[in-house]
């Protein structure tokens, strides 16, 4: 057998073998599979298939509202958009266990019961059972636990703790406990913005005793000028667990100088 | 993940400013507040989560017309059976599915239910009832997906609501009606003007147009 025949041979398999190829094809229309679901991802900025931690579980944390208000409408849109998404996921057969705090202690609740002189629950509760009004005209099924930001302060207290040993967090002179933002690599990675971005809005007031003017206040001392310094610091670092074992999850919300509010925020 | 900003007539809203509209002013503009409820839910699926929701007047209006047209093919094929067999596949279910798996389209799967609806009108007129069954218990739960088209239609639809109770109330609530209808019909929006001449059908008033353009109406 001479080299060409092998050749040929070798050929007329190929050939057979597209065509074997061609025949295994299903019948169009295939059944096309179930695209996964693809979700953008804020920390890389693409989206990203998702894959849960524990297969067909998604836990959900979402970071509700600050009661000492109506909801209004940028709100509407956080309990409409993350209901959306637990039906879609609960849709798709995940089992969905959807948390969405709610923050009923900060400043901004402190400030409102003093001008309504009020004790801050009579005010946060009023606030609460109106976010659920509202809630349920939008047809939006309520979350499967709503922690208060009151349930654990404690938590909170160690977390703040924890954060200082660790050199993450610090007391200043007026006893106010600061976040080190120069301290966590991480900071802004969210947002995309770096820290010298970050710097052209910051701004340090009189009252404030901060190593760095983008340090903000995770805990104030108690005192009536704090309120109305606390006016301006609203970050707040809040600590979520339960007895079901819930991992510990902390929210940061933003700060609020105005030069620094077009950067994405967590839900807010 | 993290939703974008809402923005009332292009400027970004922001309770420190002012400019700011709470949940229960808007609720509060409607009649019924399970309406209203469901147009804003509309109005923020309509747009992708992460773009900036422009709100504006206009745009729950339209929020509203486009709900009112899907709720309209649901009162108009009410009663049919809505059972589906081999020979009415899931025709929306597909497009549907890959708009939401691809980063929560709303607008994109929104925009499958309203094929949907103009599909299941042209059954309707065409009196495929079987096929237009399928399609409005396929609508019904695609939209259900969402947390959407959930009421009563005729309820949403408003046909149900009295016209008066003295001959004067009723005369001059027709009147106002045919005007609004005429309108509409003028400006091209034929889903308003049908589900006025029903809400009015519904109340034992049938409308009858003239040639010269005008509308007269009377008792069943």
């Amino acid at each position: 057998m001479g080299l060409g025949t092998l050749f040929t041979n070798r050929r007329i398999t190929r050939l057979a073998a597209r065509r074997v190829l061609v025949n295994i094809r299903p019948p169009f229309p295939f059944k096309i599979l179930a695209m996964p679901l693809r979700i953008y991802n804020s920390l890389t900025r693409t989206k990203e298939i998702f894959t849960p931690l524990s297969p067909g579980v998604v836990r959900m944390y979402v970071c509700g509202m600050t009661v000492y208000d109506y909801c209004h409408l940028g709100h509407a849109r956080v309990l409409v958009i993350f209901d959306m998404v637990v039906r879609v996921l609960r849709a798709k057969g995940f089992e969905v266990r959807y948390v969405r705090n709610i923050t009923d202690i900060d400043d901004k609740i402190i400030v409102r019961a003093a001008e309504l002189n009020e004790p801050f629950d009579v005010v946060t509760e009023r606030f609460i059972t109106a976010m659920h009004e509202d809630e349920d005209l939008l047809n939006v099924i309520r979350p499967d636990q709503e922690p208060r930001a009151t349930g654990y302060i404690a938590e909170i207290l160690n977390m703040i703790q924890t954060l200082e040993e660790k050199g993450f967090a610090y007391a200043a002179k007026n006893g106010d406990v600061y976040f080190r933002v120069r301290g966590f690599d991480g900071y802004g990675a969210l947002s995309g913005r770096s820290l010298d971005a970050l710097m052209v809005g910051a701004r340090v007031e009189k009252d404030e005793a901060k190593d760095d003017p983008l340090d903000f206040v995770l805990v104030v001392r108690a005192g009536t000028s704090s309120v109305r310094r606390c006016q301006r610091a609203a970050l707040v670092i809040t600590s979520i667990s339960t007895v079901a074992g819930w991992i510990y999850v902390f929210r940061i919300m933003r700060m609020k100088s105005p030069k620094v509010k077009g950067q994405p925020v967590a839900s807010s | 993940m993290h939703n974008g900003y809402v923005q009332i007539d292009q400027e970004k809203m922001s309770k420190s400013t002012g400019n700011f509209f709470t949940i229960r002013e808007i609720l509060a503009q409607d009649t019924d507040a399970s309406r209203a409820g469901e147009v804003i839910r509309f109005m923020i699926l309509l747009s992708h989560y992460r773009s900036p929701l422009n709100f504006s007047e206009q745009g729950l209006m339209q929020a509203r017309a486009g709900l009112e047209r899907l709720y309209l093919v649901l009162h108009k094929g009410r009663g049919l059976n809505g059972a589906c067999d081999k020979e009415c596949p899931d025709r929306y279910r597909v497009r549907f599915d890959e708009a939401l798996e691809d980063d929560f389209n709303t607008a994109a799967a929104i925009a499958v239910l309203f094929d949907a609806a103009r599909e299941i009108n042209r059954d309707l007129d065409a009196n495929n009832r079987g096929i237009a069954g399928a399609g409005i218990s396929q609508l019904r739960e695609l939209a259900g997906s969402l947390g959407l088209l959930y009421q009563e239609p005729a309820r949403f639809l408003g046909l149900s609501g009295h016209l008066g109770a003295s001959k004067e109330d009723i005369d001059l609530r027709v009147g106002a009606l045919i005007e609004q209808r005429a309108q509409a019909r003028r400006d091209g929006n034929y889903t308003e003007a049908d589900t006025i001449r029903l809400q009015l059908e519904n109340q034992g008033i049938v409308l009858e147009d003239l040639e010269d353009g005008t509308t007269i109406w009377r008792r069943h």
